[in-house]
């Protein structure tokens, strides 16, 4: 079986569902460490803050800073490794998008601005 | 496998920042203001004739006319301060006699 | 014979996109302060921006991902944040630049003020982004922008030396005011090699669904597109050194452009300028607006395409909303648009590196190119692009301090 390098084919990966839509990139890897046994990888990791952690401390602050002031409850989408199908020129999992909360912004905002603007809806435009 | 590495971000911002705040200094140079007045004086000859041969539209033409004369008023203000000499003072008036007069000539070739 | 059409449409489109609010300004003050002798600058952007397009296209076709994707995955967020920041941040100072510059060419047609045309045109171009598709944003304004063919039949028409234009192509030192001479040669460089023009050319190679067969099409668009449109700017400094070079004329304001074209064409020179300031900077205002939603979307991974309605890529289609806007504020405040774009300019060749230098990494990565990575020559001109970009950037601040008068 043909190994994959965690950080050169994983992270900062474009993730995508089982329909192909994209929901974000690879933003961190949890690596479950046990006792007498080989770490292994349990999940992937969605979301700005565990990219924020990743750019430095004062990166992870401002970041928290931000969405206090907003008042947005920070969201990580975690996506067990047994949920990723194939790792490609994109990773592609056996889920639905949907049912993550990785699309959480997206589908605010399509409600609460896109949706109320003329055009906005609708197949797509070609 | 390809390094990763912390970017120098604050540098760029750094210079980003010193350039925008650059950009509205200077001024004050005699010889500057006076080539300012001239290329003016130019800008509003080459208008007056444009104007004359129906080249460019009236609005056009008092749009360039209002340029014109925000230089002049700043070739005066420079012109009666105290920081040039007087031999730049004449070659600052020379300037913006010239500069008046393209003035004239452009409002003499009708609205 | 599609793939003919596919290649005219190409072309066209290049010679069309090419001039904007940036080289219009500093081709006609190249040309109004040192004659013909930074006709080097103009060629040297040209063909550099061909080479970046050339690459970050076939970059798209052969991986399936766009030069963002590729900067992302290879470099990692602590490296990508340099170009997303520094790409944002000078993207956004240009958009306000070519808006600036159409509600310039409106106020000049009609006599309302520019800042009163701001937010119009603002609304206007995020209306066509919100309903038209790529290829409508592509294609359509670069089919509009053939007007700024008027400026080689304005060049024509002043019967210039030919040689002497010629002459200018090879680099020579200046006569005078070096600071100023080499400022410009910087402003010129940075109006051409845009960073915002190879992020969206590689993001139209990934809309128009590029693969392997594109390749050739990808080569002779980038290559001969470029080299008209750069026939183009050239024309302009050709036009603005025969007639504001003999008049001593230095352009301190926007509106004394639209006296360029009249010596050579008269009332027609007056209307085509103005139809080439507004229409070519309208349909720039698209792409940068695009361009800057593209590098956030495929940076942080959103779904993106211009061809999807606004519901289906909701935080792209807020992205490009949202930019729009904010780059119109500047101009609503009455902003120099003048001092604005040759900043702007100076940013952007200054903020070159943080994409061609990785570019030079990305082309030569078999796991990204495969089998098309760079040749030898494709080498040697990106890595002297990059040696290029990065003198720039060093001498971005002293020439800004010295010739940005």
């Amino acid at each position: 079986m043909k190994g994959i390098c965690l950080v050169h084919d994983v992270l900062d990966v474009q993730v995508v569902d089982r329909t192909r839509r994209k929901m974000g990139r690879v933003d961190g890897i949890v690596i479950e460490l046990r006792d007498g046994e080989p770490p292994r990888v349990a999940a992937l990791l969605v979301g700005g803050s565990v990219l924020a952690e990743r750019v430095g401390r004062w990166m992870l602050a401002l970041t928290r800073g931000v969405l206090r002031l907003l008042r947005i409850e920070p969201a990580i989408t975690r996506i067990a490794f047994e949920k990723v199908r194939v790792v490609g020129s994109c990773v592609e999992l056996d889920l639905d998008a949907g049912s993550t909360s990785a699309l959480r912004t997206e589908r605010w905002l399509d409600a609460h601005v896109v949706c109320r603007i003329p055009g906005g809806t609708g197949a797509e435009k070609k | 496998m390809m390094a990763r590495h912390s970017p120098s971000l604050l540098l760029w911002i750094a210079i980003l920042a010193t350039t925008l705040a650059s950009a509205g200094c200077g001024g004050g140079d005699a010889s500057k203001e006076i080539e300012t007045l001239q290329s003016w004086r130019a800008t509003i000859d080459l208008a007056a004739e444009a104007r004359l041969h129906g080249w460019v539209t009236p609005r056009y033409a008092d749009q360039l006319r209002d340029k014109g004369r925000k230089a002049l008023s700043q070739g005066d203000e420079l012109t009666s301060s105290d920081q040039v000499t007087p031999a730049e003072r004449d070659s600052l008036s020379i300037a913006g006699a010239g500069l008046r007069a393209a003035l004239a000539r452009l409002d003499r070739t009708g609205p | 014979m599609k793939k003919i059409a596919e290649v005219a449409l190409g072309v066209i489109t290049g010679i069309g996109g090419f001039l904007e609010v940036g080289s219009l300004a500093t081709s006609v003050q190249g040309g109004a302060e040192f004659g013909f002798q930074l006709g080097w600058a103009v060629l040297l952007g040209s063909i550099s921006l061909m080479v970046l397009m050339e690459a970050s296209g076939r970059l798209a076709a052969v991986s399936n991902r766009t030069l963002v994707d590729q900067l992302r995955e290879r470099f990692g967020i602590r490296f990508f944040l340099l170009p997303l920041i520094v790409g944002f941040l000078v993207s956004l100072l240009v958009l306000s630049a070519e808006i600036g510059g159409v509600t310039l060419a409106l106020q000049m047609a009609t006599g309302i003020r520019f800042q009163l045309w701001a937010l119009p045109i603002a609304f206007l171009a995020w209306l066509l982004l919100w309903r038209g598709t790529f290829g409508l944003v592509e294609k359509g304004a670069s089919m509009l922008g053939l007007v700024s063919v008027v400026f080689a039949i304005g060049a024509a028409a002043l019967h210039p030396r030919w040689t002497s234009v010629g002459a200018g192509l090879l680099p020579t030192p200046p006569a005078h005011d070096s600071a100023r001479y080499w400022y410009l040669a910087v402003s010129i460089l940075g109006a051409s090699i845009s960073p915002y023009l190879i992020m969206f050319y590689s993001s139209g190679a990934i809309e128009d669904g590029w693969t392997h067969d594109h390749l050739g099409i990808n080569r002779v668009t980038a290559v001969l597109g470029n080299l008209f449109g750069g026939g183009l700017a050239l024309m302009v400094l050709v036009v603005g050194a025969l007639v504001f070079l003999p008049r001593h004329i230095h352009v301190d304001a926007y509106e004394q452009l639209a006296l360029v074209l009249t010596p050579a064409l008269s009332h027609p020179g007056f209307v085509f300028f103005l139809a080439t300031l507004g229409i070519t900077c309208f349909g720039t205002t698209l792409e940068i607006a695009l361009a800057i939603a593209y590098l956030l979307a495929q940076g942080l991974g959103w779904q993106w395409s211009e061809n999807m309605r606004p519901s289906q890529d909701s935080r792209f289609s807020t992205t490009y909303s949202l930019v729009i806007l904010l780059a119109a504020i500047p101009i609503l405040l009455g902003v120099n648009v003048l001092g604005l774009t040759n900043i702007s300019m100076v940013l952007t060749a200054a903020s070159l590196p943080v994409t061609v230098v990785p570019m030079v990494l990305l082309m030569n990565d078999r796991d990204v190119m495969g089998k098309s990575v760079n040749g030898v020559v494709a080498n040697v001109a990106l890595v002297a692009l990059a040696v290029m970009s990065c003198a720039i950037l060093l001498a971005a601040l002293p020439l800004q301090l010295l010739g940005g008068g």
